[in-house]
């Protein structure tokens, strides 16, 4: 259960791993907040959507399984918005553009696909809030960098005070582009070396 | 060629598809209402945002302005607070095509003695931390008072004239082309509404006098 959980923050990360959901990864980072409410979002529907699938598993005939994994996962989708917007608007005043961008974000599909099909609910659940607790990390460092070079603030804190000039290219999208592959670089710089020295020791 | 395995998927997938649309549509009927009452709510509150003055808002008609750029999508009239159906100044949406992510919809309070009160950013698709900064006070709380057209510079603003956002000058033309707009149709509506009480004031004399006249000849 841990393993399955743990999975998908480090060893299956859905952003820096999988590359996994890139469009919402590059739009809606510019600020700290944005990226943490579109990981928020996400993750409740790809739980829901894991113990759904997982569910029906036995009964979606597999040869048009892709196809009835867009109908459940679209319309689950649609209901959850129209229940936000009727009964908490706060909620979707803040989350409310994220929610229609999640139908098409490939993560959802992609789990459905690779560990709800083949698992059982709470299985699949625990795979979903991995999966989501691991989208949600890597938006908000990308999210929390660009933000903080970007526009001099952190969660719309200033922090540097009015003579900082901000690097305007880093919220502007071909910053998106640049802090993605940095980070990347980074991720890969640290997992080779550790790769290197468990060899070192075998 | 029609076998049980392809009518099996096909009768699957088609018992999840009709769920699903049940689904929706039973969510969809109890919820549209619901949706609507709070949109019209949130746009009372939006519209005492910019008019604070105002309690009810009754709808109004206006010609579109001469600037191509700049279409009024809406305009109401805002009475008092106490009731007394008294105007207490106009709302006016106006959207710009003219920015630089696309359209620009701001709403623009203007009081009964036309001036603006308040002006609020609805929907832009402006850059992040540039042009979007057009909804922070610095930039939009200088339409406060305006009464006349204004005009965008770079740097320190005279009379009559807007302070541009750094290196978001398309923006700050924009949103300030909507403005002169909705200061143009409260003017105007604030005419109209003159000639139509003057004209009310006058019948009202007409007849009176008409009254007068009959009481006189029966006299």
């Amino acid at each position: 259960m841990k393993k399955i959980f743990s999975n998908g923050i480090f060893k299956e990360n859905p952003t820096f791993v999988l590359f996994l959901g890139m469009c919402p990864t590059l739009a809606v980072t510019t600020s700290a907040f944005n990226a943490v409410g579109m990981g928020v979002s996400t993750m409740v529907v790809l739980i829901f959507s894991n113990i759904f699938i997982s569910l029906l598993r036995k009964f979606i005939p597999d040869k048009v399984r892709i196809a009835a994994y867009v109908v459940v996962i679209a319309s689950f989708v649609t209901i959850i918005e129209m229940v936000l917007k009727a009964y908490a608007q706060a909620v979707s005043a803040s989350l409310g553009i994220y929610i229609p961008l999640i139908v098409v974000n490939c993560i959802i599909l992609g789990r459905a696909e690779a560990f709800a099909s083949k698992n059982g609910a709470i299985k699949a659940a625990i795979d979903g809030l991995g999966m989501g607790v691991g989208f949600t990390l890597a938006l908000f460092i990308i999210g929390s960098i660009r933000e903080i070079l970007g526009a001099g603030t952190f969660f719309g804190v200033s922090l540097f005070g009015e003579a900082f000039q901000p690097v305007s290219i880093m919220i502007l999208p071909p910053g998106a582009f640049l802090t993605l592959g940095l980070v990347v670089m980074a991720i890969n710089l640290i997992s080779n070396r550790k790769k290197k020295g468990e060899k070192e020791v075998a | 060629m029609l076998n049980k395995e392809t009518l099996i998927t096909s009768l699957k997938l088609f018992i999840i598809t009709a769920v699903a649309a049940f689904c929706l549509a039973a969510v969809n009927k109890i919820t549209t209402p619901i949706i609507a009452d709070n949109n019209a709510a949130a746009e009372i509150k939006a519209q005492q945002e910019v008019l604070p003055s105002a309690l009810e808002f009754i709808p109004g008609e206006v010609e579109q302005p001469e600037d191509s750029t700049v279409t009024i999508e809406k305009m109401t009239v805002g009475l008092s607070m106490n009731g007394d159906g008294r105007v207490a100044g106009y709302v006016v949406t106006a959207v710009s095509n003219a920015g630089y992510g696309g359209d620009i919809k701001v709403m623009v309070g203007v009081d009964k003695n036309l001036e603006v009160t308040r002006i609020k950013i609805m929907e832009s698709s402006e850059t992040a931390g540039l042009g979007a900064n057009a909804s922070k006070p610095e930039f939009a709380d200088q339409f406060i008072g305006a009464r006349e057209s204004l005009s965008v510079v770079k740097g320190e603003a005279g009379k009559n004239e807007i302070s541009a956002i750094a290196s978001a000058t398309i923006t700050s033309k924009a949103v300030t082309s909507c403005v002169n707009a909705a200061i143009e149709a409260a003017q105007a509506k604030a005419a109209d509404n003159k000639v139509e009480e003057t004209v009310q004031k006058l019948e009202e004399i007409k007849q009176e006098t008409a009254a007068q006249i009959s009481e006189e000849v029966e006299q």
